[in-house]
């Protein structure tokens, strides 16, 4: 079906579209402005606040932070995602729902609790203020999107194809390598994303946990906007946008296209 | 005799597998013995054990005691990657990420063979399989028949001394079925593998299979060439399943005759268990009339349908116990008899052949799987 702009369908549509992307847009002029306050639209062009982001070093570290929080968070979450997707995949229907229910409450259980919780233990374990304990909590918030995209693939999965692969000669590790880990693939990629993503932009814990050395970029701008009201939040939430925008249509337009179960499904 | 085909022998003996929580065992004391070069096939209604019990020769699972043996090793301990079987799908099994070439490539890499020796093997078994030219292509862009051949490529290109085939052309529509059928067939004359073959298409086992292994309620009812079992069924579910009969529940008279629904009925040779006479449709006759040859036996029956199905014609009617029958006739488009008719059916007591009693009363056998 074609979707024809102007009907009442249609300009709901282009509404929603409006109000959700809106935001982003602003943003980007504010980030060149020439002012030193939030206005828009913006008196006249700079890129000062671009210079300012990378020349302070409260705002470098605090990208560094997260990147480094990120690309450590991302791959542990894979990892134990990934297992417990294929492991829940050979359980029974009972269990699996019940694993499922517990992997996934990080995402139902209020990030505040989960924080305060993370504060406690970490305060007693001397991981309170730093990196790693950034990482850990950010990790297992992470793990529920890995989860549900690769259970998600998993359930695509047709079990014969190991089994096939068995029967010709290859042992259960290589047919994991070479039959199964490829086909679920674009679900780890897509894990992966949202993985990144979400510990990149996590406030609430990393706010709790955060130390000496162990600020990451969303509570920098936390702080920046509560005590000093400064726009190179808008040149930061630019680069944000314009990076994750990049992944996620990297994601759609690469992966999705060359997904052999999707061709499947079209034959 | 290759090696591999001396190997072929797989020896089956009491085999069970008891799930946890089932009532009655999924495969339940089997006995079966294929020999090298034999095409077998396991027969049966869906979960009468025989997908089970080639899942279990394959190695997918583990009995709860018995052994299977090929040739003079022991396999149950033995991985499937390492049994050496190769193995049809129901659904192919094709990997869809990978081109035709790396599907049928897939076992040899597995054993480490040269790539020249996988490019020439590889092409040889594509153009026996007349896919020469589909090498890069994937299994989405090719046709149903197509999948069939590369995925029985994919389990013959290594030389396995056994080949195994779920239900292989279930997903299939008619024509191309009987197509590939006849190239199954034409396959294991040219390979000389031992086959084990799973259907619950009867008209296909008794078509393809040297030996047929007839399967109910997870026990084996009867083996034996398609012939053999059609002939002289044995049970009355072997007689029911493998075409059609019509089944006489009465008793052997001192004499030697049997008696039915009041009737004196002539030869009665049953022995033992085998309690039922069953008389197959293409044997009967209907006519009118009681004029039938002096030593044949003749009842009265209630037509209730006539059908004329090109070939031949088929009346269906009711005996004088309530239960139906059918006659397999001659085509013959002028018939008279009508539905409600009153005529007789008869047949020659050589046609008739005593069966054991299925375990639960009489049913109808729902061959539809």
């Amino acid at each position: 079906m074609k979707l024809k702009p102007w009907t009442p369908l249609g300009i709901a549509v282009i509404l929603v579209s409006v109000l959700l992307a809106l935001p982003a847009v602003l943003i980007v002029p504010m980030s060149f402005s020439s002012g030193s306050t939030f206005q828009f639209p913006p008196p006249g062009w700079s890129t000062q606040w671009y210079e300012n982001l990378f020349s302070d070093p409260g705002w470098r570290d605090a990208v560094l932070t997260s990147l480094k929080v990120s690309a450590m968070a991302t791959p542990l979450a894979l990892l134990i995602g990934t297992l417990a997707s294929l492991g829940l995949f050979r359980m029974t229907q009972k269990l699996r729902l019940t694993g499922m229910a517990i992997l996934v409450s990080p995402l139902v259980i209020p990030n505040i609790l989960i924080a305060l919780a993370a504060y406690a233990f970490f305060l007693r374990m001397g991981l309170s203020g730093t990196i790693t304990g950034l990482v850990l909590s950010q990790t297992c918030l992470a793990i529920p999107f890995v989860v549900i995209a690769v259970s998600a693939r998993l359930q695509g999965y047709d079990r014969s194809l190991t089994a096939a692969a068995l029967s010709l000669g290859a042992s259960a590790f290589t047919a994991f390598r070479t039959v199964t880990l490829p086909l679920i693939t674009p679900g780890i990629v897509a894990g992966a994303v949202f993985a990144f993503v979400s510990s990149f932009d996590e406030l609430i814990i990393a706010l709790l946990l955060q130390g000496p050395g162990a600020v990451t970029l969303p509570v920098k701008m936390f702080d920046s906007v509560v005590e000093e009201a400064d726009p190179t939040i808008t040149a930061v939430s630019t680069l944000l946008v314009a990076a994750v925008s990049a992944v996620i249509l990297l994601v759609q337009f690469g992966w999705i296209s060359k997904d052999p179960q999707n061709k499947k499904g079209q034959a | 005799m290759s090696e591999s085909q001396r190997q072929g022998r797989i020896e089956i003996r009491d085999l069970v597998l008891q799930y946890r929580n089932a009532a009655s065992p999924a495969v339940d004391s089997i006995d079966l013995t294929i020999e090298p070069g034999e095409f077998m096939t396991l027969l049966g209604p869906s979960g009468s054990g025989k997908t089970t019990t080639l899942n279990l020769i394959a190695g997918f699972l583990q009995p709860t005691s018995g052994t299977i043996r090929l040739g003079d090793r022991d396999l149950v301990s033995v991985p499937p990657s390492k049994r050496s079987f190769g193995m049809v799908f129901q659904d192919y099994a094709l990997f869809p990420h990978m081109t035709v070439f790396d599907n049928v490539a897939f076992p040899l890499r597995r054993r480490q063979r040269t790539r020249t020796d996988v490019r020439t093997l590889v092409n040889d078994v594509l153009d026996r399989f007349g896919l020469a030219g589909f090498e890069s292509r994937k299994p989405a862009e090719l046709s149903g028949g197509q999948r069939q051949r590369v995925a029985l490529a994919r389990a013959t290109v290594f030389e396995p001394s056994v080949l195994l085939l779920d239900e292989p052309l279930g997903a299939l529509d008619r024509k191309l079925r009987a197509q590939l059928q006849s190239e199954i067939k034409k396959l294991h004359r040219e390979l000389g593998l031992t086959f084990v073959f799973v259907t619950h298409d009867q008209d296909e086992a008794m078509f393809l299979s040297d030996k047929i292994a007839v399967f109910n309620k997870g026990r084996i009812e009867r083996v034996g060439s398609p012939t053999e079992l059609y002939d002289d069924p044995g049970t009355q579910f072997v007689a029911q399943f493998l075409g059609e009969a019509n089944v006489f529940d009465g008793s052997v008279e001192e004499g030697g005759d049997y008696l039915w629904n009041g009737e004196r009925l002539r030869g009665g040779a049953a022995s033992g268990d085998q309690s039922l006479m069953i008389v197959r449709p293409e044997n009967v006759r209907v006519s009118e009339q009681a004029d039938v040859a002096p030593e044949w036996n003749a009842v009265a029956v209630q037509v209730l349908d006539v059908s004329h199905l090109g070939s031949s014609t088929r009346v269906d009617f009711r005996f004088g116990d309530g239960t139906n029958g059918t006659a397999r006739l001659d085509a013959d488009p002028t018939i008279a008899l009508r539905s409600g008719d009153t005529a007789w059916a008869s047949w020659s007591p050589r046609s008739q052949r005593f069966v054991v009693p299925d375990r639960e009363p009489a049913a109808k056998v729902e061959v539809a799987a």
